[in-house]
């Protein structure tokens, strides 16, 4: 049991810290598919705005990394325990 | 996102391959490469209202038909319940992911596949639906509006194209590593062709109207996508052999193909 516990927790712990090592890549990015619509039709106004915004880059990079280890927790979690289940039952 | 134990020996070169690749890119960034993002979604507000409502109409049946498959699938044969988590959990992790490309752009995988060999494209638009839904609300990445066409892209082209793949590459008795290869990797591409192809619908280019807008959407995403895609090929064709390597009881119930060997 607490292996897979520490397998999630390494893998959640390995998603954020990608994530938070890539923040950096993430300055003055542009949107590029945003800007062909500005291209094609400058006259186009965006009629909606999210309703809620990541107040800054890092925050949005730890709701990011959160997602992602979420997932590989999960994933994880299934494929370990699987493993584990089927060493016991005296499988290969 | 390999998990050395379970990675059958044959798999663990990709495995490896995808995990320096991965290193090396976030390397990029942390040396400041320049980058560009391509977002997965279409983001809030950016299509007109008309569109907005008809993309909705359009994948609102593959929604409630999926949210039914699984309700069923989960009541009848509870073994999948694992594999449905499993194929919801790999999406969710893939579309967090940001993989730099050639191109110094970087974009998102999309993590459909998976769940499409194992289980038929039938429950994967709820799967999307969750994670789009998810990213909308608290990531500010797509948005309400545009939720029935993005829900279109990832959850119902880009799964019934892999599976179109996976049936191909089966039908013509080719290995089920590469069928899964070929699934993920052409998922990953319909899904981006398609949100190209709604940018162009709802903002044809003056001179050369539809195509000339599509092929500006295409080349912005195509690029990028193609490495991504590959990388993404490699990583599918792993997690399904561990996935498939695991449970084969659920294997031989489910209504995939893999199982009808």
């Amino acid at each position: 049991m607490i292996r897979f516990r520490t397998a999630a927790v390494a893998g959640l712990a390995v998603a954020a810290m990608i994530m938070l090592a890539s923040e950096h890549g993430r300055e003055g990015t542009d949107d590029t598919a945003k800007g062909a619509i500005q291209a094609l039709r400058p006259s186009y106004q965006q009629w909606a705005k999210p309703v809620w915004t990541a107040s800054s880059p890092r925050a949005e990079s730890i709701l990011f990394a959160i997602q992602a280890g979420i997932g590989v927790a999960v994933l994880g979690w299934i494929l370990i325990r699987a493993r584990k289940g089927k060493r016991s039952r005296g499988g290969a | 996102m390999c998990f050395e134990p379970v990675c059958p020996r044959k798999e663990r070169d990709p495995c490896i391959g995808l995990t320096t690749y991965m290193i090396m890119g976030y390397h990029y960034h942390l040396l400041g490469w320049p980058t560009d993002e391509v977002r997965l979604h279409i983001a809030e507000g950016y299509l007109p209202v008309s569109h907005c409502l008809g993309w909705t109409i359009a994948s609102a049946p593959f929604a409630a038909a999926s949210v039914r498959t699984i309700t069923k699938s989960t009541r009848e044969k509870p073994e999948q319940r694992v594999l449905l988590a499993a194929s919801g959990a790999f999406v969710f992790a893939l579309t967090a992911l940001r993989l730099p490309s050639v191109t110094g752009s970087s974009s998102h995988p999309t993590g459909t596949a998976v769940g499409t060999c194992i289980l038929t494209p039938a429950p994967m638009p709820a799967m999307a639906l969750i994670v789009l839904l998810f990213q909308a609300l608290l990531l500010a990445h797509g948005g309400i509006t545009t939720l029935g066409a993005n829900l279109f892209s990832l959850g119902v082209a880009g799964p019934w194209a892999a599976w179109v793949f996976f049936r191909l590459g089966r039908g013509l008795g080719l290995n089920d590593n590469v069928s899964v290869f070929a699934a993920s990797v052409t998922g990953d591409l319909a899904t981006y062709v398609t949100t190209a192809g709604q940018l162009a619908l709802a903002f044809p280019s003056g001179q050369g109207g539809y195509l000339a807008s599509f092929e500006k959407f295409l080349g912005i995403f195509l690029v990028t996508q193609i490495p991504i895609a590959i990388a993404e090929g490699f990583l599918s064709v792993a997690v399904v052999r561990a996935l498939s390597a695991l449970n084969k009881p659920a294997w031989r119930l489910s209504r995939s193909v893999v199982v009808e060997r």
